[in-house]
């Protein structure tokens, strides 16, 4: 069996988004000058999918997305 | 679960107009337009008004049904799915009564392969054309879904316009329209509103804005209709307008939370811990907002919200339930977690009892897992897995498991026995076991309220694991004195539940071959589903009821398997397995009706169905058909490869002990019929003693092939073994009157042949008569002189042996050997002498060898030299490359 390795993701959302959005995704948001820029472990693949569905449902424009280098 | 949820009747009717819509005719003329090619995709984010377009420019014309599904992650199955669409084709009046669509069900499991052609089928033969609204389409993710979407897409007929909408290109092949000039699009950039449009939604809302001050908030939210629409929320009965417009330009956060949080900020804080409350539902009602907020202004609040935010829907012209815009509640629901944050539990604990008051267990079940009510969350499990099974839809019970934490499942006695349902049913024993085990060491702790469904849980899994095991007589005997107990338990009788253990029982009872317990079990399990409505679980009880029928009855007793089939087929559901009892009882049933190519073709459905499943009683049921088959061809060295294939393909399992019996019978016979009788012994011997009279059947046969009438009789007499089929009861006595003619008692023959046939004529059995071959032809025809109160039967019995001589003589087996002096002569057939020259050879008169030759040509039951040449070999009596030269 594969074990599940969390990877670290970056994802950048146009406009400053607020604490409570971040929180929603379980991702750390630092707020650049008009974006925001959410990060944090993901579980796979599925869970990627996941946060980009939620990031749909409330009307989030996607900027660019991109898998950390593993620290 | 009950029919009045409210998601039945919101799904399928396109949602009334928003406050505050803005007519869009350039949009609406696209869409008008778009209904020239099969399919049409409106596609753009949320909030960028699909549906709003969809609902308002797609109206019903006359001749011109529309059929529309707000589709749902629920839909995400293809049961769910398919069902969805037709649901919502009967209700826009697209499927006239009586037409193929009108028909059509669902695909439970593995009725999927065939569903989906039926479907464009029955579409296409449609008087009017049809148009289906597909909205949220990309609820829609899995594999299996869209893989018959894409079908649907791809094959769209004529009289099906296919429009859907999504937030994102859903995974289907809409190149290959596209490329064809099959597709219309509306996108993201054509959704977006134009200055003009920005300008008519604030005059909706009351708003009278400056040219300049709309410019810019159409500029900030780039057209997004949702961020026209919560700006103008926002600027409702503000004296600010200005500087409102002004920050909002000036601010870089993300439009939807910046507008929310300003809507949000404005509403007096009832209102506004109403909305926060009220948007973990997907759907809310009057009733379910006050049980959120402890209120009891529900229905007036919302009412109010339907006539001045145009993110809150009314879904009925009662006014009983609404919708918040899904954008709208997804903002509200992520401020609802920061802002009631310990409180939230206790608003989703809210909504789960609501819901379970309401007997609607998905929802309870959604909300009692947010809100970590573990107890209420097994309850909703516990009651609601049923429905799901009842339904032939297993798979649903795992899915349901999944939301519930580990240890809850191994500690709770009621899942793990719903599990081991699931699980043997499913046919993955070690699973079953597993969880059987776990439900039996806790079952302590079951609350005396459900105690009943509980046991009843039980007996059904050790019904199911019977189906494994083959122990069908001891799962049958702990079942029932399981169900004794619960009968004598607390707990509510649900309809569902009698008609599934009915069936149940029913099943177990046919292949433990009680049968008179099990047409009593069947029989309910389907007077019980029909009043219930469950339509899988009549077609299996109705299945069982018809093998039952043939099996009892014989070939008369088919019309009860065509029923199964008449009620299954219209719904598609033709081969699903629980079909396979029906199909296997219309192939024995033409079989012994001397219908040997009708035979084949529901042999070959019998076996697409049983495929679909673990069901060996009912693998080894065809498999002994067919080598019956090959045998009745005059091909037993087939029958007995066949019989070989199926012991191999099934050495792993436990054979159930009439499958033993019957398995070496059969080889038995076979062998006989190639003329290997030591063989037959050998291979009857390991099972002589069983119970079964099959057994007794085919030892008696042996004995007359081997030239001791005597000793069949003797066998015949003792015979008292079960007859699982009644077949064997006609055989029995057939074999009598052959054996008697054999022994020199004519008159004895003449009887037996006359109950022989009074048992032909109760039954419609004609084969096991064919099978006795010109001997049987010949007491016929004796029978028929000396008088027959069955003179029908015998006429119809003697034209088959006309028929059948002009086709293929099957090899039935050797009934008397061939005398020394006669297989001297055999020898001597296949070559050119004449009867002279061989009189010549073995130095007798040319008479004798013609008495000896009367005498072969009886024996093998041929008519002339050729023939006998045949069939010796058939029989091993002369090798394959000829005899002596």
């Amino acid at each position: 069996m594969r074990v599940p390795m969390a990877l670290m993701y970056e994802i950048r959302i146009r406009g400053r988004v607020g604490d409570h959005l971040a929180d929603a995704l379980g991702l750390a948001a630092e707020v650049e000058p008009a974006d925001t820029v959410l990060r944090g472990a993901v579980e796979d693949q599925e869970g990627l999918h996941g946060i980009l569905a939620r990031l749909q449902d409330m009307g989030l424009e996607l900027i660019e997305i991109r898998q950390l280098p593993p620290s | 679960m009950s029919v009045d949820v409210p998601s039945l009747v919101t799904q399928f009717v396109p949602p009334p107009p928003p406050f505050g819509l803005v007519d869009r005719p350039r949009l609406a003329a696209r869409l008008q337009a778009g209904l020239d090619t099969p399919v049409t995709l409106v596609c753009g984010p949320a909030g960028s008004g699909k549906t709003a377009l969809l609902s308002s420019a797609l109206g019903p014309a006359p001749g011109r049904p529309v059929a529309w599904v707000s589709l749902e992650p629920e839909n995400d199955d293809p049961a769910r799915f398919w069902q969805a669409l037709l649901t919502s084709l009967a209700l826009a009046g697209a499927a006239p009564a009586g037409s193929a669509l009108a028909a059509l069900a669902a695909p439970v499991r593995d009725a999927r392969a065939t569903f989906m052609p039926l479907l464009v089928n029955a579409l296409a033969e449609l008087p009017d054309p049809v148009v289906v609204v597909l909205d949220d389409v990309h609820a829609i993710r899995s594999r299996a879904c869209l893989n018959d979407l894409s079908f649907l897409v791809l094959h769209a007929p004529d009289t099906l316009r296919l429009v859907l909408g999504a937030r994102s290109d859903p995974a289907l092949p809409l190149h290959v329209l596209r490329v064809r000039g099959r597709l219309t699009e509306i996108r993201a950039a054509e959704l977006s509103f134009t200055a003009a449009e920005a300008a008519e939604l604030m005059a909706n809302h009351g708003l009278s804005l400056s040219a300049e001050l709309v410019a810019a908030l159409w500029s900030r939210t780039e057209g997004w209709p949702a961020g026209l629409r919560l700006a103008a929320l926002s600027l409702q009965g503000r004296d600010d307008q200005e500087r409102f417009v002004r920050e909002f330009a000036g601010d870089d956060r993300v439009v939807g939370d910046y507008l929310l949080a300003e809507v949000l900020d404005r509403q007096p804080p009832k209102l506004r811990a109403f909305l926060l409350r009220t948007s973990i539902v997907d759907r809310v009602s009057g009733d379910l907002a006050d049980a959120l907020t402890g209120q009891s202004t529900g229905s007036d609040v919302l009412a109010e919200l339907e006539r001045t935010n145009g993110f809150v829907l009314g879904l009925d012209s009662r006014g009983e339930w609404y919708r918040y815009h899904r954008l709208f509640a997804k903002l509200l629901r992520t401020r609802a977690a920061r802002e009631l944050g310990t409180r939230l539990p206790d608003v989703h604990a809210r909504a789960a009892r609501w819901y379970e008051r309401r007997g609607m267990g998905l929802e309870a079940l959604e909300h009692a897992v947010a809100a970590a009510e573990w107890d209420l969350a097994v309850e909703m499990v516990a009651a609601y897995w049923f429905d799901c099974f009842v339904r032939g839809d297993g798979g649903a019970i795992r899915r349901l498991v999944d939301a519930l934490p580990a240890d809850r499942l191994l500690a709770d006695a009621e899942l793990a026995a719903a599990l081991a349902c699931a699980e043997f049913e499913a046919g993955h024993g070690d699973a079953g076991e597993v969880h059987l085990e776990q439900a039996l060491a806790v079952q302590a702790q079951v609350p005396a309220a459900r105690r009943r469904s509980f046991l009843e849980t039980l007996a059904l899994a050790r019904l199911y694991r019977a189906r494994l095991a083959g122990d069908f007589g001891a799962a049958l005997a702990v079942a029932d004195e399981l169900l004794e107990e619960a009968a004598g338990s607390g707990g509510a009788v649900d309809a569902a539940r009698e008609a599934l253990v009915h069936t149940t029982l029913g099943r177990t009872a046919l292949w433990a071959h009680h049968l008179a317990r099990a047409r009593t079990e069947l029989e309910a399990g389907v007077s019980h589903a029909r009043a219930a409505g469950l339509d899988y679980l009549e077609v299996s009880a109705q299945s069982a009821l018809g093998l039952l029928a043939v099996m009892e009855h014989g070939p008369l007793g088919a019309p009860s398997a065509s029923a199964a089939l008449e009620l299954a087929e219209p719904r598609g559901w033709g081969t699903i397995l629980e079909t396979a009892c029906a199909h296997a009882a219309l192939a024995l049933a033409a079989f012994y009706d001397l219908q040997p190519a009708a035979a084949e073709e529901h042999l070959a459905r019998a076996r697409v169905a049983v495929a679909h499943g673990r069901a060996r009683h009912v693998q080894f049921m065809l498999g002994h058909l067919a080598a019956r088959m090959a045998g009745a061809r005059g091909q037993p060295a087939e029958g007995l490869r066949l019989l070989d294939a199926y012991a191999v393909t099934h050495r792993r399992g436990t054979p159930s002990p009439y499958e033993v019996a019957a398995l070496a019978s059969m080889r038995a016979r076979l062998h006989a019929a190639a003329g290997d009788l030591a063989a037959a012994e050998a291979t009857l011997d390991p099972v002589r003693d069983v119970p079964w009279l099959d057994v007794t059947v085919t030892a008696a046969r042996l004995k007359l092939a081997a030239g001791e009438p005597d000793a069949a009789l003797e066998l015949i007499a003792q015979a008292g073994g079960e007859g699982v089929h009644v077949v064997a009861q006609v055989e029995l006595v057939v074999l009598e009157a052959i054996a008697r003619d054999s022994g020199g008692e004519p008159g004895r023959a003449a009887e037996a042949l006359e109950r022989a046939l009074a048992l032909a004529e109760q039954t419609g059995h004609r084969w096991t008569f064919l099978e006795g071959g010109r001997r049987m032809e010949a007491l016929l025809r004796r029978q028929i002189r000396t008088g027959t109160a069955h003179r029908a039967i015998v006429g119809e019995l003697l034209l088959a042996f006309e028929d059948r001589d002009d086709e293929r003589r099957p090899v039935a087996p050797l009934l008397e050997p061939l005398s020394e002096r006669e297989q001297a002569i055999l020898r001597y057939l296949p070559t050119t002498l004449s009867n002279r020259e061989i009189a010549a050879e073995l130095f007798v008169t040319t008479n004798t060898v013609k008495t000896h030759l009367r005498s072969i040509y009886r024996k093998l039951d041929v008519a002339r030299r050729r023939e006998a040449v045949e069939r010796a070999r058939d029989l091993r009596l002369l090798s394959a490359s000829g005899g002596r030269r």
